[in-house]
This record gives structure tokens, C-alpha cells and sequence, in this order.
């Protein structure tokens, strides 16, 4: 059976999820919770399928270019969202993660999917090992990210609805900038991309599916969500009060998240990425821009566990944090592979 | 002395550190790096300058840059000794520094629900009591986890300490050979000179580009000519020499058989010493090989054609055909040219030179390129010269279904069809030597060590308050949030007092 056939009952699968997850919060109806649940279970372990059967066909794990890695970190993304909420419904938290799936699915259908032999560069136990590993941590910070958006979100709510809120005005501006920011940020960062692939031969009509498939749905989905936001405020505060954990817990499970994605990034990204360069190119460190950028990463990170761990902060500035972290990890993934050329520029 | 110490014991300057970092490995991936300084100027006529003041055209070697690398080590080692002070105060005599007052303002903490059971003290590994008569007992369980902090800081340092060692000592270039050379390796002082003649050479040009009369410059010349002679004398009596015997490259191949892309490429070697001579070894990508101080991997390869054999025509009506006393029955005839070496055949008044082949030929942009390895579309430039030296006419060869083209591209009274071509193959080896590799590894499994200890051990210290009126008040503290431990609370509570029934809340 041809995989691309089970990515797209996969995608189907997070979409029905997404629209569960969404009525269970909305409508209030506790009954939609564990089936939209079940749907999600099915559309990762339909990918997970879909992994393994293109694993087979290759010969190599699907790890070696842009489609591939980004159908896996969409599988990653999604399987960590139903484990990371296993023991605590978040299902706020869970349709995020469908979305982030679902996105990144989308970005990735752009980018060729036939499959080629490994170059020998590539030829190695160390790509499983280095790029899985670092895709799992990335995938945690993707629901780090979720839920310091969510997180903004609910300061948004708190402040709009009550009128002697707690939340102090830099706090609040950082909140809004972030809940209304990050939507313009990725739709910007998409039109850059499709600006970019147009002008790249190989690419000549596969933008166009970036510009109707990702960018046109998330523009018209996002205005109107904002809108719908903005008129049922009371509503959606109720919502929000209902099914988000209170700002404390979700500080909590940020930094639950970067805790378990930063050693496996840092492993698996940075170290196991300085064993290979070591193998393949005789030095464990080039300055690569792929290298820099996930050392950056690695940073942008530290700087939140140290600011956290040690100086106590948390609340709306580690949460901001989190969001430049992720930031920082998107641009490792995507800019640096498209507007700046290294070694790493085979996997674009 | 003091305040320089605060300094850098101060986790905020730390995190200064670690942003000012980040913000300079950032730009080095922005601004281009190791241009020539005529580029910087051109590339960024406002800014140009200022790159090169600073020295980002070369970020990570930049004065900047390495004293922020110098500065966070020092850090680090401040962060290390200030924490061997709090961790060693966790790991020894913890239950004599601890006090009531701290026990009982731990999150997770109560009054125990029942009265507790008679052997109690059996539970707790060590009891002690206070000067108010108060019964202290801790168990503790995780310990590793207080050395994770540690052990990650010292990884840390370990990795930069690497970093630098490998920096200052470390060499690597590129070795190439084909089939059959036997290439000389200089020992690694004469490699360290050659590197820091290039590196003092990068600076000169700069400098000469705005300031030709720098008096810096003839200094740095004489440095660059003493370590020329050095590398040079190197060469002359090398560490070793590298035999190339056989280099192969391996394709993917489709089921019927055609090529699919590269595979592997390969280098079959022999290091000879004055005494010794190696078995051949294989050098392939991912597969490195060490001899003497250094490491070779299989970097690079270059596959070229230096031989390639072409049918000749005799083309009576060429510009250059007129003055010709050439027999026309004689043709066609077959030559084999070599890339750059002049032949001339019995049968032609001119001398052939190949100047150029390209195996996979494109016009891109009117000019001839060729965009890969494989004989796709071969296309090669003949140039003829007369006994005089004098060039007599140029002429392009192409494969027979192409020839049409070569009309065109002649003027020359013979026309050449390309027949075939032999394929040479060049290796690039990476040749590095780094004595600060050791210490990179080792700071990488210590801080691997230490976020696992940090990040997946729990540290957990379960106390128990008796006062001597016999309240009993359990609290568990560690490196987890306190909701973490209401169940182990629970627990602790159900072994203390034998009682299964549900507490009542603090």
C-alpha cells in the first residue's frame, strides 16, 4: 500500500481530532474528549505505519531529506502530544499538537516525496541515532511551545476579563504580542518560504500548494478565530477557565517539557551530531550554520533553565522564553536550510 | 578581587554570558565568513568596516568571541566550586544542618493522620534530636542526582577546555592524490606553521587592502617566510608519505542497470615510513583511518578525464583548410589527447592541445560548463598552434548525434568527434590532528551524566518531626514540585502509623 495514501488518512485523522478536541471545549460536551482522543491515537499509529513501511521500501530511515523529516516530526509532534497528556487531559494542549501536525504535514507535501538512495555522507547508524533523537526533543519543545502560547493565551483571557487583574501592562503587552504575533510570524515566515521556493526551478509549481494548502487555510482560520475570540470573550474565558489548568500548573508542565526535550536534544542534536562530524569529517565541531544554529538552540534553552532553576523566574517571561526557543528551533529546521548554505544543505 | 569574584560566581553574568553568545554565533551565520576584505567593503559598504574592526569576519576565532569563551569558562569554574559547596553540604551531615523550622516550611508537608506506630525509628535511617527535644528523622533516596548539577558543569568546561586545547594545537587540512602518487605528509610542527602562516597571511591582506604602508605588514611577511620554510622543510623530510593504489567510487544502480547516484567513494592507501611500511588500508566516508598523529577520513573525491579519444574529419572548406597540402583520403582519423600536453600526429601540419573537457556540458549563460562527473553530454576544446607557436584555430569536439553544433564553434579545417573518454579519480582525505578531542569526549559524557542525574533522578528527602509531647509532622522535600510528592506523602504517612484510611488534608 502506498504510504503517501496513509499520511493522508493520518492527516484526516488529526483533522477529525482537532474538530473533536474543539467541539469537547466549546460545546462543553465531556463525551467527545475520549473519542477525538481514539482518532488521534489512530492517525499516529496510521503515520507510524506509514514510517515504517517507506522505512522498508527505502532501505534507510525516513530521515534523509526535507519530506521526510518533516512527515516524522509531525509523527513526533503528535505521538508526544498523546503521551505527554496521558495521565492529565489537556485537551487544549492535544488539539494544539493535531495542528502542529497537521502544519507541518502540510509544509512538508511542498517538498518532493520519491525516494533516493542515502549519499555516503549519510551512510551511517549515527542518522538514526543523531536526527530521531534530536527530533523527539524538538517535538517536546513543540508542546513547550503550545502550552507557553496557551499560556499567553490565558493571561489574555484573565486580563480582558477581569478589570483589576494581577497582570502587570509589560506582561500583558508580552501576552499579546505573543497570542496575536505568533499566527502573523507563521504565516509570514510561509509566504517567505513560498516566495523563495517560487523562485526555485525544482519547485517551479509545488509553492502554490504552500501558498492554497497552508498559508490561505491558516490566514482565514486564524481571522476568524480571532474574531470569534474577541465576540464570545466572556464565553471563551469560561472555556479557558474550564479547561486550561490555572497559569501555575501550566508554567509547571513548560518547564516539565523543556526538562525532558532539552537533554535529548542536547544528546541527540548536539553530541551525537558531534560524534558523526567527527566520523564523516574528521572535526566534531565546523560552525556549520545547521551546527551553530542548533547550538543556539541549545543556548536560547540553557538560558531558560538557568533563569528558572536557579534565579526563580517563571510565569509570562520563562513562557516568552519557551516561544523564542522554538522560534530559534523552526529557523535550525527551515532558515537555515533555505537561506543559508553548509554542509547540512542536503537535507533541503 | 571581591567584587571580580561576585562576578563571576553571579548566575546572572553567566546568563549575560551564554545571551552574548548566542547573539555572536548568531551573526557569524549571517555575515559571510573568511571573505577577502574587498568583499566585506563591497558586500556591506556601510558596515564593512566595522566587521572587520571587530574581526567577524572571522566570528569564531574573533578576540570577542574567544573572550566570551574564556569568560564562561572561568564562570563555569566558579559555578563549579560555589556548588561543591552546597552539594557537598547535602550529601554530609545533612540531618545535623537541618532544622524544625526548615523541615516545616516545606510544600508538601502535615501532621501525621494517626498515632505513630511503635518501631517507627526502623524506618528512618538516621534520628537525631534537637535542642528543643525534638526527633528528627530523614530518609534519603536519589543522591546521584545533587552530583548531576556538577557533573554537567564540569562536562561543560571540559568540552571548552577541548574546544580551546584543540583551537591552539589542533591542525586539519586536505590531502589529494590519485592512483598511483605518493603523497608527502609534513610533520605536524611544519603543518602547525603552514596553518599559522595562512592565518597571518588572511590578516596581512586585509590590513594591505586599506593601509598598503603598514609598517606591521613586512613583519608579518618575515613571520610568513619563516613559517614557509618550515612547512617547506617539513615537505622535505616528511613524517610520512601516503600510496594511493586504488580509488573507486560505487553507484546505486536501477534494476535495469542504470546509474542512480553515488554510493560510496573510496581510497585503498599505504603509509610508508623511513621503516615501515603499512598494509593497504581502506579510507571510505564514516570509515576514518589514523596513522602517525593523524586521522584521515574520506572527505572529498574528483572524478576528471585526463585521456579522451576523438575521430578527426578533414574539412576541406574551413577558413584554415586554404594553404593545406593535406591528403582528404587519409581521414577520418583517430587521436587520443591528453588534458594540457601538446601532440601532434604525423598526418597534421598543427600541434593539438585539449585545453578543456567537460564531461556533462551546459551553455548557461553563454559559457560552457559542465554541471557533473558522468559522460552525459561531453564536449571538449581543441586548440591548434602552428610551427610558430601561433594559434591556428579552435575547434570544439562532441559526441556524433551533437556534431551538428561543432559547425559553429570551428575554425579549424578539421572537425573532431569525441569517441570516448578514461575516468581518473582524485581523493580528498581530511587530514586532522586535534589533542583536545579526548577532553571533548570525555566533557560530553559527564554532561550527559549529569542531565540525566539532574533531569531524571529524583532526589527525595521523606522527614519526620516528633516533639516530646508525640505530634508527629512528616514533610518530603527534593528536586521535584511539591505535587509531585502528595502521593509519596500519603505513603510515608500509611508506613508510619499502620493507618490504610484516608488522611485528612493539611
Amino acid at each position: 500500500m502506498n504510504e503517501t495514501l496513509i499520511f493522508g488518512f493520518s492527516m484526516v485523522c488529526y483533522i477529525l481530532a482537532f474538530v473533536g478536541f474543539s467541539a469537547h471545549i466549546s460545546l462543553n460536551r465531556e463525551n467527545l474528549y475520549m473519542p477525538s482522543r481514539g482518532i488521534a491515537w489512530a492517525g499516529v499509529i496510521a503515520a507510524l505505519v506509514a514510517l515504517i513501511l517507506r522505512w522498508q521500501s527505502a532501505g534507510h530511515p525516513p530521515l534523509s531529506n526535507m519530506y521526510e523529516s518533516l512527515v516524522t516530526l509531525s509523527t513526533f509532534i503528535a505521538l508526544t502530544g498523546l503521551i505527554f497528556t496521558r495521565n492529565q487531559p489537556l485537551p487544549m494542549l492535544e488539539a494544539g499538537t493535531c495542528v502542529g501536525s497537521i502544519l507541518m504535514f502540510g509544509v512538508a507535501s511542498v517538498f518532493a516525496s520519491d525516494v533516493k538512495p542515502l549519499i555516503p555522507a549519510l551512510q551511517s547508524y549515527w542518522l538514526h541515532l543523531h536526527v530521531s533523537l534530536a527530533f523527539v526533543g524538538e517535538a517536546l519543545f513543540a508542546i513547550a511551545f503550545i502550552l507557553s502560547y496557551l499560556y499567553c493565551f490565558r493571561k489574555v483571557m484573565t486580563s480582558a476579563a477581569e478589570k483589576n487583574s494581577s497582570v502587570d501592562f509589560l506582561e500583558k503587552a508580552a501576552c499579546y504580542l505573543v497570542v496575536v504575533g505568533m499566527p502573523v510570524v507563521f504565516i509570514l515566515s510561509m509566504t517567505l518560504l513560498a516566495s523563495y521556493l517560487s523562485q526555485q526551478p525544482s519547485y517551479s509549481e509545488r509553492w502554490m500548494g504552500l501558498v492554497w494548502g497552508v498559508i490561505a487555510p491558516v490566514s482565514v482560520t486564524m481571522l476568524l478565530l480571532m474574531l470569534l475570540t474577541w465576540m464570545y470573550r466572556g464565553a471563551v474565558h469560561k472555556g479557558v477557565e474550564k479547561w486550561l489548568p490555572d497559569a501555575d500548573s501550566l508554567d509547571k508542565l513548560i518547564y516539565r517539557a523543556i526538562a525532558l526535550g532539552y537533554p535529548l536534544f542536547t544528546v541527540g542534536g548536539l553530541i551525537f551530531g558531534m560524534v558523526w562530524a567527527n566520523k564523516a569529517w574528521g572535526r566534531y565541531w565546523g560552525w556549520d550554520p545547521k551546527e551553530t544554529w542548533a547550538l543556539i538552540t541549545f543556548l536560547v534553552y540553557s538560558i531558560y533553565l538557568h533563569v528558572r532553576l536557579a534565579r526563580g523566574w517563571n510565569g509570562t517571561w520563562t513562557a516568552c522564553l519557551s516561544i523564542a526557543g522554538f522560534l530559534v528551533t523552526m529557523f535550525t529546521l527551515f532558515g537555515v536550510n533555505f537561506l543559508i548554505s553548509g554542509l547540512h544543505s542536503y537535507i533541503g | 578581587m571581591r567584587t571580580i569574584h561576585k562576578i563571576f560566581v553571579s548566575l546572572k553574568s553567566a546568563v549575560i554570558l551564554i545571551a552574548i553568545l548566542t547573539a555572536l554565533a548568531t551573526l557569524g551565520t549571517l555575515v559571510p565568513q573568511n571573505l577577502d576584505a574587498v568583499e566585506y567593503i563591497r558586500r556591506f559598504p556601510s558596515i564593512g568596516h566595522l566587521i572587520l574592526s571587530l574581526g567577524f569576519d572571522d566570528m569564531y576565532r574573533s578576540a570577542p568571541f574567544q573572550t566570551c569563551l574564556w569568560l564562561l569558562s572561568i564562570s563555569t569554574i566558579a559555578c563549579i566550586i560555589t556548588r561543591w559547596k552546597s552539594t557537598y553540604r547535602k550529601l554530609s551531615a545533612r540531618l545535623e544542618r537541618a532544622s524544625v523550622k526548615e523541615i516545616k516550611a516545606y510544600e508538601a508537608g502535615r501532621h501525621v493522620s494517626a498515632p505513630l506506630k511503635q518501631d517507627w525509628q526502623s524506618d528512618f535511617a538516621a534520628v537525631i534530636t534537637d535542642e528543643n527535644d525534638v526527633l528528627i528523622g530523614l530518609n534519603t533516596s536519589g543522591k546521584v542526582s545533587l552530583l548531576g548539577g556538577m557533573s554537567l558543569h564540569i562536562g561543560l568546561l571540559l568540552v571548552l577546555a577541548g574546544g580551546l586545547i584543540g583551537g591552539y594545537l589542533g591542525v586539519e587540512t586536505v590531502v589529494r592524490g590519485s592512483k598511483g602518487d605518493l603523497v608527502p605528509v609534513a610533520p605536524l610542527e611544519a603543518v602547525r606553521a603552514a596553518r599559522d602562516a595562512d592565518r597571518i597571511a588572511r590578516v596581512a591582506r586585509n590590513i594591505r587592502e586599506f593601509s598598503p604602508e603598514d609598517p606591521r605588514l613586512d613583519k608579518m611577511r618575515e613571520e610568513i617566510d619563516a613559517l614557509h620554510s618550515i612547512y617547506k622543510s617539513g615537505l622535505a623530510s616528511p613524517a610520512f608519505k601516503i600510496a594511493f593504489d586504488e580509488l573507486w567510487v560505487e553507484n546505486y544502480q536501477t534494476p535495469d542497470g542504470r546509474g542512480m547516484g553515488v554510493k560510496s567513494w573510496n581510497s585503498r592507501v599505504r603509509f610508508i615510513d623511513q621503516s615501515h611500511e603499512s598494509e593497504p588500508v581502506q579510507v571510505m566516508v564514516n570509515q576514518p583511518v589514523s596513522y602517525g598523529d593523524y586521522t584521515f577520513y574520506q572527505s572529498s573525491w574528483n572524478k576528471f578525464y585526463h585521456k579522451v579519444s576523438l575521430q578527426v574529419e578533414f574539412v576541406g572548406d574551413a577558413s584554415a583548410s586554404s594553404q593545406l597540402a593535406i591528403k582528404a583520403g587519409a581521414f577520418p582519423q583517430t587521436v587520443e589527447l591528453k588534458l594540457k600536453e601538446p601532440y601532434k600526429p604525423a598526418w597534421s601540419p598543427y600541434e593539438f592541445v585539449m585545453m578543456d573537457f567537460m564531461p556533462d556540458f551546459r551553455i548557461i549563460n553563454d559559457r560552457f560548463v559542465s554541471v557533473s562527473h558522468e559522460l552525459n553530454n561531453p564536449a571538449a576544446m581543441i586548440v591548434a598552434y602552428d610551427s610558430s607557436g601561433a594559434v591556428a584555430g579552435r575547434a570544439w569536439a562532441f559526441p556524433q548525434d551533437r556534431m551538428s553544433m561543432a559547425g559553429h564553434v570551428t575554425s579549424m579545417p578539421f572537425q573532431f568527434t569525441f569517441i570516448s573518454a578514461e575516468p581518473e579519480y582524485e581523493s580528498g582525505m581530511q587530514m586532522a590532528h586535534d589533542p583536545g578531542k579526548p577532553l571533548v569526549w570525555v566533557g560530553c559524557l559527564l554532561f550527559t551524566l549529569g542531565m540525566i542525574m539532574s533531569f531524571y533522578v529524583p532526589y527525595r528527602e521523606s522527614w519526620l518531626l516528633v516533639y516530646p509531647d508525640g505530634k508527629a509532622y512528616i514533610a518530603i522535600s527534593g528536586n521535584r514540585p511539591a505535587k509531585i510528592f502528595a502521593d509519596d506523602l500519603q505513603q510515608l504517612d500509611r508506613q508510619l502509623t499502620n493507618n490504610d484510611k484516608e488522611p485528612p488534608t493539611a
